[in-house]
């Protein structure tokens, strides 16, 4: 997968997985590492995806609705990507922490809901539920932080909702962030997100 | 979880004697349901069929008198087509057509099978399907009242023509969401562009969708002459409920629950922007009226009786009577 690297000042702080929203690229969430974790390396991946020029990190049949065939594959290829990446990179497998915007949220969720392990924590601002009907691996104890505009058109509140109470019914510790917003990711919400970053790594 | 085939399709004309005229005494069909349209109580809705309307063999349409004709384009369905028992039932409705003055083209064939395109009265696009050798979904029973021998009559709705400027968001919900496979090698290039040729269930001339491809068709403007949406059967309210349950999952947005009366219903767009509905194949239609007089007066579901008087006060009378 097209991807940067940057290497960070402290090796033992966790490493941010950086995975941009539809139409964004590998360049795009470089600054939220840089107010969430400045010491941390830092690996930004590019979806495989492009609709219409636009990458992505999974295919969707029309606006919302997911090609739940297509997710499966690209959740895989994401996560052996991963296993790749700390081999190449060394650093360790086992202290990535993802921080999604969107699609790239929802990419992030659905490594949660296939593969036990895959991450230390994840960062989700405006994500929705990726597939329903399975059964999540055992989350135990991952901080997970969710930002959510209880105005966003794409992503209701309810899905918000339902997304939350999947991953900690699965074991996760889950934040809800809410902003009185749309779809956009605003300044309050990253800050919130440095925060909860701070208090759990 | 598996649709079964077509369930009906509903286009829209804009004058209701004549369409009846049209549909039972050229084409034979039997009018099994004189009824309003439920989301505006003001027209006709009218249900052709087989002898008593069985799911796959409904034509419907809503009446709309002001309409203005059909602007064809993409986003559409494109065209209708009828099932016959065979290659001889089709020589039979080219006289038929000649005799009647009805717009048709000659016999020819399209994805393998014998067929023969005409137009009623508004411009409705329908090709007649020769079922000669066909497997899959059965056909019905013509009604053996109508005008036209029981072994020429149409025995249900064939493969609905979808027309749009780019198939594979429309292929994908099909195939995605809605179960329905590409038939193997069965493609063919009509004279607006390419088919793709889908099927459901058990396959056959009742279970198929076909995609034109037009990538530079302007959208359609529906009006007479036009088709409204198709449906797709599945076997009862449970199944229903499920399919329900199932299209939300997907987040695509849809009606819910409709209750019909004479079969439940989900309605979606697909993101080409053509209707698609689900329906059951029960009640049926000789639910409130008994079958040897289906469609021989004013039909209202239960809930629409109370307001009979106004709803009639506002219809033009239309003798459907048999005598």
């Amino acid at each position: 997968m097209k991807h940067i690297f940057q290497e960070g000042t402290n090796k033992k702080a966790p490493v941010l997985l950086l995975l941009h929203g539809t139409g964004g690229d590998e360049n795009d969430l470089l600054p939220l590492a840089q107010m969430i974790a400045p010491e941390s390396s830092v690996l930004s991946v590019r979806g495989n995806v492009s609709e219409g020029g636009m990458p992505r990190f999974f295919r969707r049949l029309a606006e919302g609705v997911f090609d739940e065939e297509d997710l499966v594959k690209r959740t895989k290829e994401l996560a052996d990507f991963l296993d790749e990446s700390a081999e190449n990179y060394g650093f360790d497998r086992n202290q990535i922490v993802a921080v999604g915007y969107s699609n790239g949220a929802n990419i992030a969720a659905s490594l949660l809901y296939h593969y036990e392990d895959v991450l230390k924590g994840a960062i989700l601002h405006h994500p929705m539920v990726p597939l329903r009907n399975v059964t999540l691996p055992s989350l135990k104890e991952l901080p997970v932080f969710i930002g959510a505009g209880k105005q966003d058109p794409i992503c209701s509140p309810e899905e918000t909702k339902e997304l939350g109470s999947t991953l900690k019914t699965a074991g996760a510790n889950v934040e809800l962030f809410w902003e009185n917003t749309g779809h956009q990711l605003t300044k309050n919400e990253v800050e919130a997100a440095s925060e909860w970053f701070k208090k759990n790594f | 979880m598996e649709l079964k085939g077509i369930h009906h399709l509903s286009a829209l004309t804009a004058n209701a004697a004549k369409n009846v005229e049209f549909y039972t005494e050229v084409m034979g069909m039997r009018l099994v349901k004189k009824t309003v349209n439920q989301d505006d109580v003001s027209v006709y809705h009218l249900f052709y069929g087989d002898e008593r309307g069985n799911p796959g063999t409904e034509l419907t349409f809503f009446e709309i008198p002001m309409a203005a004709p059909n602007h064809r384009g993409a986003s559409s369905i494109s065209g209708t087509s009828l099932r016959v028992k065979n290659d001889e039932a089709l020589d039979y409705w080219k006289k038929r057509f000649e005799a009647y003055d009805v717009e048709h083209e000659d016999i020819r064939v399209r994805a393998g099978r014998n067929t023969l395109a005409f137009e009623d009265f508004e411009g409705q696009r329908l090709i007649l399907v020769s079922d000669e050798t066909n497997t899959g979904v059965t056909g019905g029973v013509p009604w053996e009242e109508a005008p036209v021998p029981q072994e020429y009559g149409i025995i249900g709705l064939g493969p609905i023509y979808l027309t749009v400027r780019d198939p594979d968001p429309t292929a994908q919900i099909l195939m995605k969401v809605m179960g329905f496979r590409r038939k193997e090698n069965a493609d063919y290039t009509t004279d607006d562009g390419e088919a793709l040729v889908f099927e459901t269930g058990e396959g056959g001339t009742g279970a198929e969708v076909h995609i034109v491809k037009t990538p530079d068709l302007p959208f359609e403007r529906q009006g007479r002459g036009g088709v409204h949406h198709v449906a797709f059967r599945v076997d009862d309210e449970e199944e229903l409920k499920k399919w329900i349950t199932h299209i939300n999952d997907t987040r695509l947005p849809n009606s819910g629950f409709v209750e019909r009366y004479y079969f439940r219903s989900l309605y979606f767009r697909e993101p080409n922007g053509i209707l698609f509905e689900l329906a059951t194949d029960g009640p049926g239609f000789d639910t409130d009226e008994d079958l040897a007089h289906l469609g021989e007066s004013l039909a209202l579901p239960p809930y629409l009786e109370p307001q009979r008087e106004q709803i009639e006060a506002k219809l033009k009378p239309l003798d459907t009577k048999r005598s």
